[in-house]
């Protein structure tokens, strides 16, 4: 079973990363951007039911208070978004630590879990624009790679 | 089994130098021939372990081959043969000057002084400059990583108190469409550096204290980021020493292919086909839970010795540790991160967070229990022998044998040619339109001088609760400290002053004076917080181009050569340093070109009480403002000569001997607590200096140019005397009662009223007609230096 688990800020709250990432989109002379919303990925893969992935999520992965978490479902309309992974082979040292984490919950049956980032960018965007921030801002293609959706 | 044979002995020197390209060895003729010899003897052919055995332990990074080697330096004087620069300068002036505290000086994997009757202070200083090129973010987190096990890999290991970070990057507002395919945009390495340090440092619980920031278009394709970190251990732990029969114990992070061969390549030049296997990620917990669990180790004495897995992996590390005896190792021992590599892999794999230890068979499963109750891997994968050899096997089979001797003494001498011409350039010179104010808020502007504070406050610098003067001070928390204090003991007052100097804008003129202006501004900082010379100890960071080059190596020597001049007049003794060659690139024309000549220096001082240190902001209106040393007409690759587009110039000289007596004096009226504020006067002159002063501490100043000392010869100007960026200069602050005491003290050195401090938060300048050239408000000069940068 394979799930991607998406967390981000919850929509009344500071997205410091998102801002951030937004001024740097304009450092790169594009200024059609209004928003970036941005959140943080896992791909866990193992053998483990999905009530423990809910427990994974709410007790390890995400802060109930400030985050919200969305297993294997993509919505937002009205945006594109970005997923950046670091490329196979590359160090994971967060998804390494999930996965230590997970265990220590004494749940079993993870084999891997990868990280990555989310971008949401809402404005007036083509698929070409958003290729080119992703390829000189989001993604290092020396260790990762990029998908846009 | 995956190891193969490579043939060498049956092939020409063509063949040869085509298998070192082929397999990255980085390896010249010489040494290929070198290696041939020694395997025509044994009578077979070397396994391609053994050769990479070979180049990780000959590389250029490990084993400083140019700067060790033989130097024919030639200048307007005539022809000269240096052996060995590095014993000849930086090592030599240590060994003269004799400092009884210097404890482990350029042969561990830091230099060691004394702190107290206790403890011992190691600090080191590496760089992290092609990986960062390519991958900022991992390259800088694992550059800090790596300077980080350096001071934990130690004598028996040292606990990382403080780091360090200094970096060179291209112009942040170079335009994108001149920028070269596959170079990543200056902003864009230097967020990523500043990121990469800022999540490893403050994961890892140590506080990132002094450093700064460089831009230059020298540095787009090749940026430079050194890392520093310090740590404290106890007295009789300073030295190791394997003994036959210790077990090699490897701790920490699994092995995996990243950052194959990483030592070889940053003996490389840069391209845009560049190899990316070399970039690694690191993982600062991991190394946090080594680093707890190798100090629980240390102090209940388990082990004989420690070193870390850095350039060369394992090969490196057992290498080193094993020279004067021998090893073995059996690499299916070693965990892996994953199936499928082969024995070359893991012995050269520079994977991180590793460390080698040698234990006592006795002791062995007590260490095991220490890691283990961590969950901290530790593994045996191997012993120490007696018999002076390398033997390297897997799964039982021999897979590498070579002797200890021919491996770190049979890499041929390398005899290089150093041609030093002076610039006859007379750089572009032009009667200047002068405006002093408005130039004055141009230069606070500058990328160079301007507030640093959205890179400082990323970091963590008071984790560990022993920052006791920080790198940002003044009422507001907001001005630019010259050295921080770190007060490491809860029960001792006694405290570490830290800075740093460079300017590489002198380097391009002479590296002789960029040197010495660097070791003078390092001092001068650890000075005006109230360090003294008599304990202070310098580390060199030598960046250059290829040092094949003969008027890049003239560059090397001359600033090696001021090393030698400033520290022994000085009294400051080299305890360790690093030489990163090679920093070249293949611009946008197609050529190659070398970076900027760059030298580090950083400076470390203990003092007896933190108490009595200064920060450089003004603290009280009505206070006399007096400027020590002498101003001379240099200025030669100044901030104002910059801001106007000239080049020519004279670049600032350095007088050891007289401002070594002036910082003598101003250290005693510092501790006998005369001085209020004081701050040194590097980029930007006295101008900038007291602008920063006055902004800082919230007041006023009022300075009198008639009164400023100045012994060039000729008409000094207003803009000469504001701007000028002569060395060994002062402002301080002192109590209106107390100036006859200062003046006392400081008699018999070139100093100067030159001003009072004021309440009306005005800082205001009188010119050499006495006319008012400045009148501005603080805050108009504190935004004009904190608007650049507020990413």
């Amino acid at each position: 079973m394979i799930y991607t688990i998406e967390v981000g800020y919850k929509d009344a709250l500071n997205d410091a990363s998102g801002m951030s990432t937004k001024k740097d989109i304009e450092d790169l002379g594009i200024y059609s951007v209004r928003q970036v919303r941005a959140s943080q990925l896992y791909i866990i893969e193992g053998e483990i039911e999905e009530d423990k992935i809910l427990s994974v999520c709410r007790e390890l992965l995400s802060d109930p208070v400030i985050q919200y978490f969305k297993i294997n479902e993509s919505s937002g309309k009205g945006s594109l978004k970005a997923d950046v992974y670091y490329k196979k082979g590359v160090t994971d040292a967060v998804g390494e630590s999930v996965k230590i984490g997970i265990r220590d919950m004494g749940i079993d049956g993870v084999e891997s879990v990868r990280t990555g980032a989310r971008y949401e960018i809402t404005g007036r965007l083509s698929g070409r624009i958003v290729r080119s921030i992703c390829e000189r801002l989001l993604a290092n293609k020396v260790v990762q790679e990029y998908k846009i959706i | 089994m995956n190891v193969s044979t490579i043939d060498i002995l049956s092939v020409d020197n063509k063949k040869l130098e085509d298998i070192s390209k082929e397999y990255l060895l980085s390896l010249n003729l010489r040494e290929m021939l070198a290696v041939k010899d020694y395997f025509s003897k044994k009578g077979r052919n070397p396994t391609d372990v053994e050769l990479e055995t070979i180049a990780q332990t000959w590389s250029e990074h490990c084993k400083h081959k140019t700067l060790m080697g033989l130097i024919e330096y030639s200048d307007k004087n005539g022809t000269m043969e240096i052996d060995n620069l590095l014993k000849q300068t930086v090592m030599k002036v240590t060994r003269e000057l004799k400092k009884d505290w210097c404890l482990s000086v350029f042969k561990d994997n830091a230099g060691v002084i004394s702190f107290d009757e206790r403890f011992a202070i190691a600090f080191k200083v590496e760089t992290h400059n092609h990986p960062s090129a390519l991958e900022p973010y991992g390259g800088a987190g694992t550059g800090i990583g790596g300077v980080i096990r350096d001071v934990l890999g130690v004598g028996l290991g040292a606990k990382p108190i403080f780091n360090t970070d200094i970096f060179c990057f291209g112009p942040f507002d170079y335009p994108f469409e001149e920028l070269p395919e596959g170079v990543l945009h200056p902003k864009r390495i230097c967020k990523g550096v500043v990121a990469g340090v800022r999540d490893y440092g403050n994961r890892m619980g140590i506080p990132t204290v002094n450093g700064s920031v460089f831009f230059d278009e020298g540095y787009i394709y090749n940026p430079l980021v050194y890392c520093g970190t310090a740590g404290i251990m106890p007295r009789h732990m300073t030295e190791k020493k394997v003994e036959a029969g210790d077990l090699i114990v490897s701790v920490g992070g699994r092995t995996g292919r990243d950052g194959i061969h990483g030592a070889t390549f940053s003996s490389l030049t840069l391209d845009k086909d560049t190899e990316v296997s070399a970039v690694q990620i690191g993982n600062p917990i991991t190394e946090k839970k080594v680093t707890d669990t190798v100090l629980a180790a240390r102090d209940k004495g388990l082990y004989r010795a420690i070193t870390d897995c850095g350039a060369g992996g394992f090969s490196s590390a057992v290498g080193e540790l094993g020279q004067d005896c021998g090893a073995r190792v059996d690499l299916e021992k070693a965990p892996l991160k994953y199936e499928g590599l082969a024995p070359w892999e893991i012995w050269v794999s520079e994977a991180q967070e590793r460390m080698v230890l040698a234990v006592p068979k006795e002791k062995i499963d007590d260490l095991l229990g220490v890691f283990s109750a961590e969950d901290v891997s530790a593994t045996v994968i191997g012993e120490f022998t007696a018999d002076r050899v390398l033997d390297i096997r897997y799964e039982g089979a021999t897979v590498g044998r070579l002797d200890m001797d021919f491996l770190h003494h049979g890499v041929p001498g390398i005899r290089r040619k150093a041609v030093w011409k002076e610039s006859r350039k007379k750089g572009k010179e032009k009667k200047i339109e002068a405006n002093i104010a408005e130039d004055l808020k141009k230069i606070l502007s500058s990328p160079n001088v301007c507030s640093k504070e959205w890179i400082i406050r990323q970091y963590d610098h008071e984790v560990q609760g022993g920052t006791v003067l920080k790198p940002l001070q003044g009422i507001l928390n907001d001005g630019p400290g010259d050295a921080c204090v770190i007060k490491p003991l809860f029960d001792s007052d006694k405290g570490i002053v830290i800075s740093n100097g460079i300017n590489p804008l002198y380097g391009t003129k002479d590296p002789y004076w960029m040197a010495a202006s660097a070791i003078d501004e390092a001092l001068r900082n650890i000075v005006c917080a109230g360090g003294n010379l008599e304990k202070t100890a310098l580390l060199d960071n030598f960046c250059w181009g290829d040092p094949a080059k003969p008027a890049q190596l003239a560059g090397i020597v001359r600033a090696a050569r001021a090393c030698y001049d400033m520290a022994k007049v000085y009294g400051t003794p080299f305890i360790s340093g690093k030489d990163s060659l090679n920093n070249e690139y293949v611009n946008a024309e197609g050529e190659r070109a070398s970076i900027p000549p760059t030298l580090l220096i950083s400076g470390i001082c203990i003092i007896p009480d933190i108490k009595k240190t200064v920060s450089m902001d003004l603290k009280k209106p009505g206070n006399a403002v007096y400027v020590l040393g002498g101003k001379k007409n240099e200025l030669g690759g100044s901030h104002y000569y910059l801001l106007h587009g000239m080049t020519g110039g004279t670049v600032p000289q350095v007088e050891p001997k007289r401002a070594k007596k002036l910082m003598g004096a101003l250290g005693r009226t510092i501790e006998a607590g005369l001085v209020k504020s004081c701050h040194d006067c590097s980029e930007g002159g006295i101008a900038v200096a007291a602008s920063e002063m006055a902004f800082s501490g919230g007041l006023g100043m009022e300075i009198d140019l008639r009164l400023v000392p100045c012994e060039s010869k000729g008409e000094a100007d207003d803009a000469m005397l504001l701007f000028s960026e002569s060395n060994s200069r002062f402002i301080v602050e002192i109590e209106e009662n107390n100036t006859k005491e200062f003046e006392k003290v400081m008699a018999g050195n070139v100093f100067s009223r030159i001003g009072r401090t004021a309440k009306n938060e005005t800082l205001r300048v009188l010119g050499k007609d006495g006319s008012e050239i400045i009148k501005e408000s603080i805050y108009i000069l504190k935004g004009c230096w904190q608007k650049t940068m507020k990413w």
